[in-house]
């Protein structure tokens, strides 16, 4: 029984794997030619049918390149770094359920898993700033943890609001219990709130505060180049689709939907709102940092706060 | 003429008024060395603004000639006091306690032509490398042989020093957000900026000496390279120096044509700006939108100039090619065309929250603060002081042409944003105007193949699209300038930065720099 | 107060949406772009390119008579001409019409000051090579028929 659990194990992680790869390449694609049209520009055209291999011809040229670390850098944090940024995604993909039945492993508590390994983002960010004895980077890698409490807080009254909702912190059992109506449309302002906040998890513009290119050269990955650069930028659109997959299960009714087989559902859900997060990135000027806490402290928490209760008090009713 | 003068700097003061001809420069007086500070005192208090500090060597007379050109921000007055000082020792007290935006005219100065500025707030160089010997704007300067090629300007580390807590951050001379080789040393506390020191001079081509040793035409193409967004109004100043020394007529129609060109340059240079400014706050897509019509702008003035970014189109006494009706035409159209995609600017940007919460109430500067610093252009204008070349020494056909100068209310960044914003919409006016009043006729007056500029001085303000540009041009009745000075407004207006840079967060210090609309090779020249 | 909150976020966000209405408008528009180098655009008959010698139509040989006018007016002191009259002719005719295309800024001085129009502007503007030399003595007479060549190859002959 163990050693069927363990190849079980060893395959879905090797379907994660392809899949990130298989999601970095679209969604590179994706905001490449979102950012062009959105510009009057073409995007990539070149490598392959409208460019669509160019992230591939981009990660080729990352892969073969030198890794350079600054002199004076802390190596062993400094090549952590980029590992502790990506390789959470490969758990954190397990529990989330394609359909009813396609799902790598199925915990309880698989909400709760997924967030937590989603903190291990800021972590990689933080060692990264730091390691590389960089002040553009340890700028940004603090920004990066500053802003945690901001937006996990109500990050998790929101989850918290779901969860009452379904009555279960299991992923598959949120999905299934919206059969009929989405949480989206019963929990309007938590799915808004849930939306800035992984936006903001992501470090996605207008939240990019810890790359911010034009205040801190490249944030926290100013210096890394080849292979360690593209993990984590392997990392990030991985995020991104944790994220957004995260949000389909709870709030646009997973893999549920009249015609197409549930798993293309719930891919087209997911790409839906890794779209929307295209579209903010190439439309918003970036906040600043301390307008991000405020919004963080005075807007989020209080209204996330009051719609938790409220929703509790209706249920108990 | 005396009297004039009296009115500003004040009696008790031992000057002689020079003769003032019709050359820019409305009253110039003589004054020494002593008394020049009392007179600058004086003139501060009127609210006179410090266009710039120039100098002269005469070389035979043993003398160098100090100059300070004062501005009024209310009336069409410049104000020249010179003093003579002895050339082997050249010392006068420094202003810049007064005038604390004088600082960085007067190291200029200083490098340039030996000048001690006696306790002066700072006196390190400004734009020359710190092992250059000699002056190289006295005329008896002999440079040593060429340095090798990237040996310019070392680079030097700087430490946090102990009165200075917090770290030392470079910013640039690669930076993405300093828009060239602009480098500022940063001395931090955390996201707080303590202290701003820009260190200029990366792109520093000496074009004041090449002017020297220029014949007037020349120069010409020189001049579009200081400032590429706004060659123009380079070529414009220029042109117009020589035209007043030389007393050359221009035929109106290419006064027209060069108004029409002008201030589509000054769109082009607006739109350019309006992406450049969101891209510092992190903002990419209006970049590439004001990219997109600033193409057409471009392929106007290809059409007409033959090139895209650095004209070379005005002569003396006219412009260098006729305009044909498709040109005025499809001028029109581009009007039309940018009139409706205008709206979808201000959806964009103006109104957006993130963008007002990043801009309003951020780097503020007051109309006195702009007087001691000598802001002018859309940076001036955002707070609240309609000061513009166009109107104050109206040029060209600017008198005869129905236009606005927009103003801002706070003189924050978000004020200078919407007078540039505004400023387009007004040359799209000017533009409709000056198309359907267009003469017939010819395009450039006979003019002397070799020009000699007859002896004089002539100070020629144009309105750039970041400011009052002033050329001042000394002539010795030669075929080369014997002095040319570019005021040129970005170098006043960076000189700001870093007052206001003080206490505020790394983001805002880059919003500010952003919003002056800086060129670095026009402040490095 | 707590409507002038609420007023804000509402407005703060309507005003995120009309920018975003911009950007997917901009999206679904069409592009301004041109696919260089397999789609080019008509360039306009003043561009100014590198300059060129212009031919005299009958012979193909170039209108220039080596007055040196243009090497004069140039800012960037880039051009080199010498020349000297073939056998038989009334004017010079170019021997070395040398361009240091490294240092020209395409400003146009020279094509003006030439009396006879002898200079134009090239239309070429993808140029690229190298080494920085291929453009540090650009010879403009190698496009030309020269008046020198049936003379040099009867020197030749002779010699």
């Amino acid at each position: 029984m163990k050693d069927i659990n363990l190849l079980h194990i060893v395959i879905s992680l090797l379907g994660i794997m392809g899949m990130v790869s298989l999601n970095a390449v679209l969604v590179v694609w994706l905001e490449r030619k979102t950012a062009g049209r959105m510009q009057f520009r073409h995007g990539p055209m070149e490598v392959g049918f409208h460019g669509i291999l160019q992230t591939l011809a981009d990660g080729i040229k990352l892969v073969s390149k030198q890794l350079v670390a600054p002199s004076h850098a802390d190596t062993a944090l400094f090549i952590m770094a980029p590992v502790v940024s990506l390789v959470p995604i490969f758990v954190a993909m397990m529990p989330i359920p394609f359909s009813a039945t396609i799902l790598a492993h199925e915990t309880d508590t698989g909400l709760l898993l997924v967030i937590a390994l989603g903190l291990l983002n800021t972590l990689g960010i933080l060692l990264a700033g730091w390691g590389s004895d960089n002040k553009y980077g340890l700028l940004g890698g603090t920004r990066a943890v500053g802003q945690i409490l901001a937006y996990k807080i109500p990050l998790l009254l929101t989850v918290l609001t779901i969860v009452i909702l379904a009555g279960s912190f299991s992923l598959r059992e949120i999905a299934m219990s919206q059969n009929g109506l989405w949480n989206a449309f019963m929990q309007p302002v938590a799915f808004l709130i849930y939306i800035v906040c992984i936006v903001l998890e992501t470090n996605r513009s207008p939240f990019d505060m810890a790359e911010a290119e034009s205040e801190l050269v490249a944030g926290f990955h100013t210096e890394y180049s080849g292979m360690a650069f593209s993990m984590f930028f392997l990392a990030e659109y991985s995020y991104m689709f944790v994220a957004a997959a995260l949000a389909t299960v709870m709030f646009l009714g997973g893999w549920h939907g009249p015609i197409l087989p549930a798993p293309i559902w719930f891919i087209l859900k997911v790409y839906f709102l890794l779209f929307l997060m295209i579209w903010f990135r190439w439309t918003f000027p970036r906040v600043r940092i301390d307008q991000m806490l405020m919004m963080g402290w005075k807007v989020l928490l209080p209204i996330s706060l009051i719609n938790f209760l409220i929703t509790a008090v209706v249920l108990a009713l | 003429m005396s009297s004039g003068f009296k009115q500003i700097v004040g009696d008790g003061l031992r000057f002689k008024p020079l003769p003032v001809d019709k050359h820019g420069i409305h009253l110039a007086a003589r004054t020494c060395a002593s008394d020049a500070r009392d007179a600058l005192r004086k003139a501060r208090s009127e609210g006179l603004f410090m266009e710039t500090v120039t100098a002269v060597d005469h070389l035979e007379d043993g003398k160098l000639e100090l100059f300070y050109l004062l501005g009024n921000y209310e009336r069409p007055e410049r104000t020249l006091l010179s003093i003579l000082l002895d050339r082997s020792n050249p010392k006068i007290p420094s202003i810049s306690d007064i005038f604390p935006g004088v600082t960085w005219h007067e190291r200029e100065t200083g490098e340039f032509f030996g000048i001690d500025f006696e306790n002066s707030l700072d006196s390190r160089r400004l734009l020359l490398p710190d092992d250059l010997e000699g002056y190289p704007l006295r005329k008896d300067f002999k440079p040593r042989k060429l340095p090798p090629v990237g040996r310019s300007k070392p680079f030097k580390y700087e430490q946090a020093s102990d009165e200075k807590s917090g770290f030392v951050l470079n910013l640039g001379p690669q930076h993405p957000a300093t828009h060239g080789v602009l480098r500022v040393i940063l001395h931090m506390d955390g996201e707080y900026v303590l202290e701003a020191d820009p260190i200029l001079g990366y792109g520093h081509r000496m074009q004041e000496k090449i002017a020297e040793n220029m014949t007037y035409t020349q120069m010409l193409p020189y001049t579009a390279r200081m400032d590429y967004l706004s060659a123009l109004h380079y070529n414009h100043a220029w042109v117009m120096a020589v035209e007043r020394l030389c007393g050359f007529e221009v035929p109106e129609r290419a006064e027209y044509i060069r108004v029409i060109t002008s201030e589509l340059n000054r769109i082009s240079s607006h739109l350019l700006w309006y992406g450049a400014f969101l891209l510092d706050l992190g903002g990419f897509t209006p970049f590439l939108h004001g990219f997109a019509d600033r193409e057409r702008i471009l392929d106007l003035l290809e059409m007409v100039t033959g090139s895209r970014l650095t004209y070379c189109y005005y002569r003396f006494g006219g412009v260098a090619n006729d305009v044909d009706d498709e040109f005025l035409k499809k001028t029109l159209e581009f009007v039309a065309h940018l009139r409706s995609r205008l709206p979808s600017y201000h959806d964009l940007v103006t109104g957006n929250v993130i963008f007002e919460k990043r801009t309003q109430g951020v780097g503020v500067i007051d109309r006195d603060t702009a007087a001691c610093y000598g802001i002018t252009g859309p940076c001036l204008r955002g707070s609240g002081v309609g000061f513009d070349i166009r109107k104050a020494f109206p040029y060209s056909i600017y008198a005869d042409l129905d236009f606005d100068i927009p103003v801002g209310e706070n003189g924050d960044c978000y004020s200078r944003y919407l007078v540039r914003m505004q400023e387009i919409e007004e040359s799209l006016k000017i533009i409709e105007q000056a198309i359907e009043n267009i003469p017939e006729g010819k395009i450039r007056s006979k003019v002397p193949k070799t020009i000699k500029a007859p002896e004089g001085i002539a100070a020629v303000s144009v309105e750039s699209s970041r400011g009052n540009l002033c050329v001042i041009l000394v002539s010795k009745g030669d075929k080369k300038p014997y002095r040319a000075k570019f005021r040129v407004p970005s170098f006043s207006n960076l000189s700001i930065f870093p007052k206001l840079a003080r206490k505020e967060l790394i983001a805002d210090t880059l919003a500010i720099l952003g919003s002056f609309d800086l060129v670095i090779p026009e402040i490095d020249r | 107060m707590i409507t002038s909150y609420v007023h804000e976020i509402v407005r703060g966000t309507g005003s995120l949406l009309a920018g975003m209405k911009v950007t997917i408008k901009a999206m679904l528009s069409r592009t301004q772009t041109v696919q260089w180098p397999r789609q080019y655009l008509t360039l306009p008959q003043r561009f100014r390119g590198h300059i060129q010698l212009v031919p005299v139509e009958s012979t193909g040989y170039p209108k220039c008579f080596a007055c040196g006018n243009c090497a004069r007016t140039c800012p960037s002191k880039c051009i080199t001409v010498k020349g000297k009259k073939p056998e038989g002719a009334k004017k010079k005719s170019p021997t070395t019409f040398l361009l240091d295309f490294t240092k020209c800024s395409l400003c146009g001085l020279c094509v003006e000051s030439c009396p006879v129009s002898a200079l134009g502007f090239s239309k070429d503007y993808a140029m690229a090579g190298p080494s920085r030399q291929d453009f540090a003595e650009m010879d403009l007479l190698s496009s030309l028929a020269s008046p020198f060549s049936t003379q040099a190859s009867k020197e030749k002959d002779h010699g």
